[in-house]
């Protein structure tokens, strides 16, 4: 009831806001000098001289605010155009890629959330010890890193070093080895490897997967839980402060208990908040992650489409990619209100 | 009056910045970022001038992936070139890549900000739901689509980034403005029939200079990071102006073989981004007691 | 031989900061007899709370218990390592602050907050098992089938026998128990509709209401000492008296002793029995309320009482003591308050004067010591 109706006021805003998004999108397309619209609807098996068909039939020829309306007919019917980089309509490229990199960024965020809270927690229960002062320094230079240049540090060592040694190593690119691929056949329900593998039943080809999911998922993550845990850190010393700390002592709560009961869960609030601000630094990173470690996703795509000057590629890419992200910070809001009794809806 | 009132603020501003620096001096850490920002600064001022070999016209297809010797201390990149005198050159251009960035950023953002906190009303309500839509998507992705579409111009791509951040900016000086046109002096100043404009001018904006500083330190290691990602990702304008990006991403191809190129240059990278950091945490530990604990 | 529920001996607890050491609390004595009320009064940062905090362990960092002891029980709970400590707060000693609002926890709900006091204190195994014959005695209540009354009845006993040796109760029970209890505890209140209101969150509450929760939370495992820390102060006159009211009732049903903290000398005159009267971390003046009230001895304590406004008697000015509470750091020489004292003599400055008088009313003040003679002869 109320929560519904704050869910609802959500939704209509985040129509609003990616009406927005697509104008822009679409103003980047049409109004950049140098970009001929049409390519978002030929093929290069297209003959140019059905290109006159084409503009007719797309209304290229009208004014910009007619063809903004047509283009929204197309978008809302899942018609963004061809992307020649992926070789393939934007509408089939993002069903393709969208799972590989669902699965990078909910396997980062998993590492990011359980690293990043427990130190957060530790640094502020340690506030001004050493534990704290280590805790800064590893979350400020991690986060000052490149994540692309991360990501190949980490080949180097857990790729390269491990194996000119002789010691096992693990996979620096890709989702799967090849032969696991040939020998293990699997049903694809999710598109995401790690989880089809667990609901096949599937060992090798779990722990194959697993192990390709290693180094991209710890390199993203490691460069976006610096806010997390510095988040974490703030607001767990502002409520250990709080009165009613002092109060959960004074009823003679255990330590454990004042601490994660108490404090926890008042000082999840901001963090949840920050969780899902961060995810676009996850976003983000995730195309120059998926380039560094062949990571079939979106990313890749993004990447490509970017290189071979694919603007329709990068514009299906952006708009997929903003949608996501909106709807990620909509799912964070409603855990906010769930998780705070006062916030009024 | 108002001019003695000046006065005093000049004066106690002047005093504020030294014990400023006073107190970053207390924290090693801070301190030492604090030094290398300026050293990298300095570095970037220098390096055209002093540079022990020249990036741009030699090229020694002979000499590439050269390991570290004595002549080349950090060994030589894919163009044959002295990887040391490259990354210092690097210097420079992410460094002026970073100033114009963080410029345009702060003419835009203040200036939108500033007028829609001080206006209020529709304008205000239009600016923020344009904010709303930037701040949609996912930065790197956004500064793409902008570079993508300007072409490959180390300028394009300031403008790029540039164009992202603005949003961030504005939001921040509309919530000080908001929070300071509603203080009672203000009301005061209004009575006495003192213009709005200057009232923006003299009064409220430079209370947002702290915040505005503090975010900024903050946000200059993810305006260098973005723009290599952006070089690294191929929308950089080539060899000849060598950027930290542009050359890790040279350096990927024989990454195994030589990896000097990419360490090094990623080790400058780090080092400048992390002094940014550790400026800025130092900076809002001091100008922002309320956290420091 | 009198019968102490808390023996307080020259507790001084100081407090570190980066701009000096404050001392907040100067050698404090105070003993508080079973099932009695008593009151320490005096200006706010005299150190009245620091002294309720350094009682329970509650102490903050920077500041520290560095001396003396607090025996209760027979044990020096300075002492005591913190998991004991612990323990004997809420059921031996429990607290009731100041402003119900930011001492209750805003994202959990009242009946949850409850509940802990007896899940992490009370023999739950026991608790569960009460739990169970109070149930079955009220379905007792609304039975009508005979057959189904003697079976209760039947289970009730039982019950009762497994009362000394009870089973190890699920969790689950347990939480349930834990429930119940705090909803009997909130009735006891005299909160209407306590299953109702167990369910709501802090602040869907009043503030009355959230003071009631709160001594329900400090009564719930019938401590012998009860610290209530200005808790009606933010409360409106009507809501004062009915908690004041409350207080008095229960203190005499669970037969706790109260030690009640407040700047308002209008409820100690209401409440106390005893009363301690606090300046800058040391005790001035303890004694009876009525012996306070009629014959105050220390200038400050006479200061206290003439800034108080009287409706009955002749119609005089305000006076109030001249200055204001001392630097905590920068204590002053000799007897601390004789900056504002309007007695004050060269002797008042060099030397700090030792509690002085009979058992039943210590004054520390040199005009009932070595200035008495002067006294004497102001007085007359």
């Amino acid at each position: 009831m109320k929560l519904s109706s704050f869910i609802l006021r959500r939704l209509i805003l985040l129509v609003f806001v990616l009406f927005g998004v697509a104008v822009l999108v679409f103003l980047l397309t049409r109004a950049a000098p140098g970009i001929d619209p049409i390519f978002a609807y030929v093929t290069p098996n297209t003959p140019s001289s059905a290109y006159p068909v084409i503009r007719e039939q797309h209304h290229l020829n009208d004014p910009l605010y007619v063809q903004i309306w047509y283009w929204f007919w197309d978008v809302l019917h899942g018609d963004l155009g061809y992307s020649p980089s992926a070789g393939m309509p934007v509408s089939m490229a993002a069903a393709i890629f969208f799972p590989a990199t669902a699965e990078l960024t909910i396997a980062a965020t998993i590492i990011s959330l359980s690293v990043a809270i427990p130190l957060g927690i530790l640094s502020a229960l340690k506030s001004n010890k050493w534990q704290d002062h280590a805790t800064r320094l590893f979350v400020m230079t991690s986060s000052s890193m490149a994540v692309f240049w991360l990501g190949l540090m980490l080949q180097f060592v857990f790729f390269y070093l491990l194996r000119v040694n002789g010691l096992p190593s693990l996979p620096p690119a890709g989702r799967i080895s090849p032969d696991v691929l040939v020998s293990q056949s699997i049903t694809h329900y999710t598109g995401l490897n790690v989880l089809d593998s667990v609901l096949n039943g599937n060992l090798p080809y779990l722990v194959d997967s697993l192990s390709h999911l290693v180094l991209p998922a710890t390199t993203l993550a490691l460069v976006s839980m610096g806010l997390t845990a510095r988040i974490m850190r703030s607001s767990m010393l502002e409520v250990l402060g709080q009165d009613y700390i002092t109060m959960a002592r004074g009823k003679g709560l255990p330590e454990r208990v004042v601490i994660y009961k108490h404090a926890f869960k008042n000082a999840m609030l901001p963090t949840t908040t920050v969780v899902g601000l961060s995810f676009a630094s996850l976003l983000s990173g995730a195309v120059l992650t998926e380039k560094i470690f062949a990571w079939n996703g979106m990313g890749s795509w993004a990447a490509n489409a970017a290189l071979a000057n694919d603007t329709v590629g990068i514009i299906g890419f952006t708009l997929v990619t903003a949608t996501i992200f909106v709807c990620v910070n909509l799912v964070v809001d409603i855990v906010y209100a769930i998780l705070d009794p006062r916030i009024s809806y | 009056m108002t001019n003695q009132r000046t006065v005093l603020r000049t004066r106690s501003r002047t005093k504020s910045i030294i014990s400023t620096l006073r107190l970053l001096r207390e924290n090693k850490l801070v301190f030492s970022g604090f030094l290398i920002v300026v050293a990298a600064l300095l570095v970037a001022v220098i390096t055209p001038f002093a540079i022990p070999y020249s990036v741009n016209s030699t090229v020694h297809f002979t000499d590439k992936w050269l390991p570290s010797s004595l002549s080349h201390p950090l060994g030589t990149d894919d163009l044959g070139r002295d990887l040391l005198s490259v990354i210092l050159w690097g210097t420079s251009t992410d460094f002026t890549a970073l100033v114009v960035v963080l410029g345009i950023a702060l003419s835009i953002g203040i200036l939108v900000g500033a007028t829609a906190g001080y206006l209020g009303g529709k304008f205000d309500e239009a600016i923020m739901r344009v904010t709303d839509v930037f701040l949609a998507f996912p930065s790197l992705i956004l500064a793409m689509t902008f570079a993508a579409i300007l072409g490959h111009a180390i300028i394009n791509l300031t403008i790029a980034i540039a164009l992202v951040y603005w949003p961030d900016i504005s939001r921040l000086v509309r919530g000080q403005v908001i929070a300071e046109k509603s203080k009672p002096y203000i009301e005061s100043l209004r009575a006495s029939g003192m213009s709005r404009y200057r009232i923006l001018y003299k009064h409220i904006l430079p209370n947002t200079i702290q915040p505005v500083m503090i975010q900024l330190t903050f946000k200059a290691p993810w305006v260098i990071i973005t723009l290599a990602g952006l070089n690294f990702l191929g929308f950089g304008p080539g060899p000849f102006t060598p950027d930290w990006g542009q050359l890790i991403s040279n350096g990927y191809a024989y990454f195994f073989e030589a990896p000097n190129v990419v360490i090094f240059s990623g080790l400058a990278l780090l080092i400048a981004s992390l002094s940014f950091n550790l400026l800025g945490d130092g900076l809002r530990d001091v100008l922002d007691p309320r956290l420091r604990r | 031989m009198e019968e102490y529920v808390l023996s307080v001996q020259d507790l001084k607890t100081k407090f570190f900061t980066r701009h000096g050491v404050v001392n907040a609390l100067d050698g404090v004595n105070l003993t508080i007899r079973k099932g009695e009320i008593m009151g320490v009064v005096g200006e706010t940062g005299c150190g009245k709370s620091v002294l309720a905090l350094s009682i329970m362990g509650l102490v903050k960092y920077p500041g520290k218990v560095v001396e003396g002891s607090v025996v209760f029980r027979g044990r020096d709970l300075t002492k005591l390592d913190p998991d004991e400590m612990r323990k004997i707060r809420g059921s031996g000693i429990a607290m009731v602050f100041q402003d119900p609002l930011t001492f209750l926890n805003p994202v959990f709900t009242i009946g949850d907050q409850l509940s802990e006091v007896f899940l992490f204190h009370a023999e739950m195994d026991r608790k569960v098992v009460e739990y169970r014959i109070a149930k079955a005695k009220e379905s007792l209540a609304e039975s009508t089938n005979d057959g189904q009354r003697d079976q209760l009845i039947e289970e009730i006993n039982t019950l009762e026998r497994a009362k000394e040796a009870p089973a190890k109760a699920s969790s689950k029970e347990a939480r349930k128990a834990a429930w119940y209890f705090s909803t009997e505890m909130m009735r006891l209140l005299e909160i209407s509709d306590p299953e109702r209101v167990a369910k709501f969150y802090p602040h869907e509450l009043s503030g009355g209401m959230r003071q009631r929760i709160m001594i329900a939370m400090a009564l719930a495992l019938e401590p012998d000492l009860l610290i209530a820390d200005e808790a009606t102060t933010a409360l409106d006159v009507t809501t004062q008296a009915q908690i004041l009211q409350l207080l008095k009732e229960l203190r005499s049903r669970i037969n706790s002793a109260i030690l009640i903290i407040t700047h308002d000398l209008g409820i100690v005159a209401q409440t106390c029995e005893r009363v301690a009267v606090m300046y800058a971390g040391k005790i001035v003046e303890f004694t009876q309320t009525r012996e306070l009230f009629s014959n105050p001895k220390h200038p400050y304590t006479q200061g206290l009482l003439s800034s108080v406004p009287r409706m009955s008697g002749p119609e005089a000015d305000l006076e109030w003591i001249p200055g204001s509470v001392p630097d905590m750091i920068n204590l002053p020489s000799g007897c601390t308050f004789h900056p504002r004292c309007p007695f004050a003599q060269k002797l008042c400055e060099q030397e700090a004067p030792e509690m002085l008088g009979e058992t039943s009313h210590l004054v520390r003040c040199h005009l009932y010591g070595k200035l008495q003679a002067g006294r004497q002869a102001y007085e007359k």
